[in-house]
């Protein structure tokens, strides 16, 4: 559960990592895009604005020519008027100079009819000047009198430099003649002087310029004084959209456009190597018929520089989002990492705690009192030993199990042969047992084996071998204190019945007695006959015969008598028994039912070891007879053709009943109920009865009564018992 | 008087062992007495007659009911013959107990038979002159039954050795009638000297303390 979630934390930094990196991305494109079009609109605003300028320097410079004209044309009309120039028209020059100065008019002349200056002010300025209607503004060849003529002054001389432009308009006469003229009254005044008045102090950008052409290309003022005087169409300085512009310019259009320029270094007057990129806005300026152009142009650089505020807003606002995305992606690869982290510690905690636990495996198997190892079913492989092993049979994991741990075999032993028989039948777990004599060491082992799943999966042999020689040792010993035990519970039996067995023989000895005693004193008084005696004789006999059969029947129960296997018939034996203990019976007042089976099967096995079985039987009930009012104290001995070929014994008494703790422990040694015994006849019994082949259990008989049966196989499995 | 002295003593021997009692018969038969063997104390109880004067040889080791408690039924009875009990050797309780029942002899297995015989004798003697005193003091009795309530008074007086005038005193009576009941008394009773009417005194006064056993 928690290394799902641990597992979620170390997916989820990666998808942060990722999110974080698109967003990244996004951010920045959107950015350079919205760079780009914040480029654009600066762009265009810059050039709007310079448009907007330009329109109104060319709505200025129509005005202000168009204001000259009017006052010149009033100037005309007066000295038209007057009819003479010559009156005094150098005083009425300098008056209307006086008027016309603020207008930025640098002088102001009068010429006759043909062109020729008669009057100037300032004086002398343009007496030199001839303006002929073949040239300059003139040169047009329409009515020399009545229109105004704006043209532009070419003179080079007199320190004029640059276009001036002039502005003219004819003296009328009262008989008007068309062909001739009075003169001209001709005004000039500098196009920088308007420019500088009308545009200068609206441009508020540092470096835009205006420059001005008239319909000829040709450039009446410019800051670039090299463009000055020259036809920019025809004289092209090499410069492809500027002189597209120009075109423009010259058509009478208006608009925005951008071009590359050749600097124009005014000290050294060359253009130099190095282009600038310049912003150009144009506007048409109607000047009488005429159409000219105000440009005003500006390095892209200062829009660059205009664009360097949004510029950097933009970045700010790129940069700010990314801080924000660093920021959340770093909390979230933080709490990734840290997850991570704790993710680590807790893998190796748990490598660590696997360690350990393998260790301890390792460590419990090494250190246990047996021989443990894991063998592969199949390829008998030795997966796995533990350190007795390793140090009996040396490293042996690889090798096949019955090559190094079973000497002179050239196979599998039996009982992994059985093994994998009965898991081919589909078990899961088969357990075996088995014991083996080691004959390099002298060692016994008692080997379990079981079939268990492998940490792979296939199924493996485990097996545990635990030395038990010392056991076997103990229980060698144990058989001969056992046996040993066993003749002296037959000893001491002898003794408790020793009394009883003097009476047994005493009888008969008795009754022959007493027979002598009475033929002897009829033989001294002479009064006896042969045939009275006879059966007296024969009396003596059997009462003879008794007693020796009581003797051989004591000696051959206290005798060390190697256990005699024949067949022995199970009646013959509660009779034999019975005979033995008959006193016994009487002296307690038992009434004995025997119920013995006829035609039983015969045993095999030791008779004088099965009666003293039986006799211990009897004698136990009898005691626990002891405290019953006598005509309850019933035995009852049966013998039985059980089923499974077994011959049971069941001896069973009227007794009271037995507690469950001692019923629990009934057949260990030393378990007694009797103040006088030693607690061993059971455990003896059962022995020999299992020496036989056979079983001794305890059970509730009839009506609850005490019982004990003895089965015994009809053909005892031999008679392993030597005693 | 004359019936008992007609019956022949007879030895009952009661042995579960066949072999010891038919044994014993033939051993019995042999000194001239009469026998007879019982294989259980219940046959013989079957065949039980107070009548029959002698003795018994009891085993007391028996199946069903022991020799003791026939020795216990028999104590019970007036007429019982001597009781003679076999035990096992080195029996002590069973001894002292058969002894305290009443038993005449207690023999251990194995005696000499000649000792056996021996008790058997001298029990079927004492059957015999038991029988006798017996039979004698029932007379007795028999004799003081026909007393009236005022000779039995001064039967006691006299027994108790007092003074005729004392007795006279006791009784409110004159001594000459004390004189007088004395003289039926002691014609009542067949009896010539007050030592003899004591010496009946004192048997009857036994035999009424202790009326079931007889004396030995």
């Amino acid at each position: 559960m928690s290394s799902c979630f641990h597992t979620f934390w170390a997916k989820r930094s990666f998808v942060v990592g990722g999110l974080a990196l698109t967003m990244a991305v996004c951010v920045l494109v959107a950015g350079w895009r919205s760079y780009r079009a914040a480029e654009e609109a600066t762009l265009e605003e810059f050039n709007q604005r310079q448009l907007v300028l330009a329109r109104e320097a060319a709505i200025a410079i129509e005005l202000h020519i168009e204001t000259l004209a009017g006052h010149l044309g009033q100037m005309a009309d007066g000295l038209g008027a007057f009819d003479e120039i010559g009156e005094d028209p150098k005083r009425t020059l300098e008056e209307w100079y006086e008027v016309l100065r603020p207008y930025g008019v640098l002088a102001v002349a009068v010429t006759d009819g043909g062109g020729d200056v008669v009057e100037s002010v300032p004086s002398s300025s343009l007496l030199s000047e001839a303006f002929e209607p073949s040239k300059g503004l003139l040169e047009v060849g329409e009515s020399f009198r009545s229109e105004l003529r704006v043209g532009v002054h070419q003179a080079g001389d007199g320190g004029l430099k640059s276009g001036r432009i002039m502005v003219s308009a004819p003296i009328r006469r009262e008989a008007d003649v068309p062909e001739s003229s009075a003169g001209l009254i001709v005004g000039l005044f500098r196009p920088e002087r308007v420019i500088d008045r009308l545009i200068a102090p609206a441009h508020f950008y540092r470096r835009g310029d205006a420059f001005l052409i008239d319909h000829h290309s040709r450039v009446l003022w410019s800051p670039d004084s090299s463009l000055v005087d020259k036809l920019l169409s025809r004289r092209s300085i090499g410069m492809d959209g500027f002189e597209k512009t120009v075109m423009s310019m010259t058509r009478g259009e208006a608009g925005t456009a951008s071009c590359e320029y050749f600097c124009f270094d005014g000290d050294e007057r060359t253009y130099g190597s190095e282009v600038e990129e310049k912003l150009i806005a144009f506007a048409p300026i109607k000047v009488g018929q005429q159409l000219w152009s105000v440009g005003v142009w500006s390095p892209k650089r200062d829009a660059q520089r205009l664009l360097a505020v949004v510029y950097r807003r933009q970045v700010l606002f790129v940069l700010l989002a990314i801080l924000v995305i660093a920021l959340g992606s770093g909390w979230a690869l933080a709490s990734a990492a840290e997850t991570n982290r704790q993710l680590d510690m807790k893998v190796a905690q748990r490598t660590r705690e696997l360690k350990e636990s393998h260790d301890r495996l390792v460590k419990v198997c090494d250190s246990v009192d047996a021989n443990v190892h894991v063998a592969d079913m199949d390829s008998y492989e030795v997966l796995f030993a533990n350190q007795r092993v390793r140090e009996t049979c040396g490293d042996i994991v690889g090798r096949r199990c019955w090559e190094v741990m079973r000497t002179g075999q050239d196979g599998p032993c039996d009982c992994c042969r059985r093994l994998e028989g009965a898991s081919g039948c589909g078990e899961a777990m088969v357990a075996g047992k088995q014991e083996l004599y080691d004959e390099s060491t002298g060692h016994w082992y008692e080997t379990r084996s079981r079939v268990i799943e492998w940490v792979d999966g296939r199924k493996v042999r485990l097996e545990v071998g635990i030395d038990v020689t010392e056991r076997k040792a103990a229980e060698q010993l144990l058989q001969q204190r056992q046996d040993e035990l066993m003749r002296m519970s037959r000893l001491k039996s002898m003794g408790e019945m020793a009394t009883g067995l003097a009476h047994e023989i005493n009888q008969p000895l008795f009754a022959i007695g007493n027979y002598a005693e009475g033929c002897l004193r009829r033989l001294a008084t002479g009064v006896v006959l042969a045939e009275e005696l006879r059966p007296i004789m024969e009396a003596i006999a059997v009462a003879a015969e008794r007693a020796g059969q009581t003797i051989m029947g004591i000696k051959r129960f206290v005798g060390r008598e190697a256990a005699q296997c024949r067949r022995v018939d199970a009646n013959e034996v509660v009779r034999e028994t019975m005979q033995l203990i008959g006193t016994a019976v009487e002296q307690k007042k038992v009434s004995v039912e025997l119920r013995l089976a006829k035609e039983l099967p015969f045993v095999f096995g030791d008779a004088t070891q099965m009666e003293q079985v039986v006799l211990n039987l009897v004698q136990n009930g009898l005691e626990a007879m002891e405290g019953m009012v006598v005509g309850e104290r019933v035995l009852t001995i049966e013998t039985a053709d059980a089923v499974g070929g077994q011959v049971e014994i069941t001896v069973q008494d009227s007794g009271a009943s037995i507690g469950e703790n001692i019923k629990r422990r009934l057949f260990e040694p030393f378990t007694t109920t009797k103040q006088k015994g030693m607690g061993m006849g059971l455990a003896i019994s059962r022995s020999i009865i299992e020496a036989h082949g056979g079983q001794l259990v305890f059970m509730e008989g009839e009506k609850m009564r005490k019982a004990f049966r003895i089965r015994l196989p009809r053909d005892g499995d031999g008679c392993e018992h030597n005693d | 008087m004359a019936v008992s002295i007609t019956i022949e003593p007879i030895v009952f021997i009661v042995d579960d062992d066949e072999a010891v009692s038919e044994s014993l018969m033939w051993l019995v038969e042999s000194v001239g007495l009469k026998g007879k063997a019982y294989l259980s104390a219940d046959d013989y109880l079957a065949e039980y007659n107070p009548q029959n004067p002698g003795c018994l040889v009891l085993d007391v080791c028996m199946a069903g009911t022991g020799g003791l408690e026939l020795l216990e039924r028999l104590a019970a009875e007036e007429e019982a013959v001597p009781v003679i009990i076999m035990t096992a050797y080195g029996d002590m309780a069973t001894g002292v107990r058969a002894m305290k029942g009443g038993a005449v002899d207690v023999i251990p297995k194995p005696f000499s038979r000649q000792g056996l015989l021996d008790c058997i004798k001298k029990a079927v003697v004492q059957d015999a002159s038991n029988r006798e005193e017996r039979r004698k003091l029932r007379a007795f009795a028999s004799r003081f039954e026909s007393l009236t309530q005022r000779e039995r008074q001064v039967f006691e007086g006299i027994v108790r050795g007092r003074h005729y005038k004392a007795i006279a005193n006791d009784l409110c009576l004159s001594t000459k009638t004390v004189e007088y009941h004395r003289t039926k008394v002691m014609s009542k009773m067949d009896v010539d000297s007050v030592a003899s009417l004591v010496r009946i005194a004192v048997a009857l006064g036994a035999a009424q303390d202790n009326p079931g056993v007889a004396t030995r």
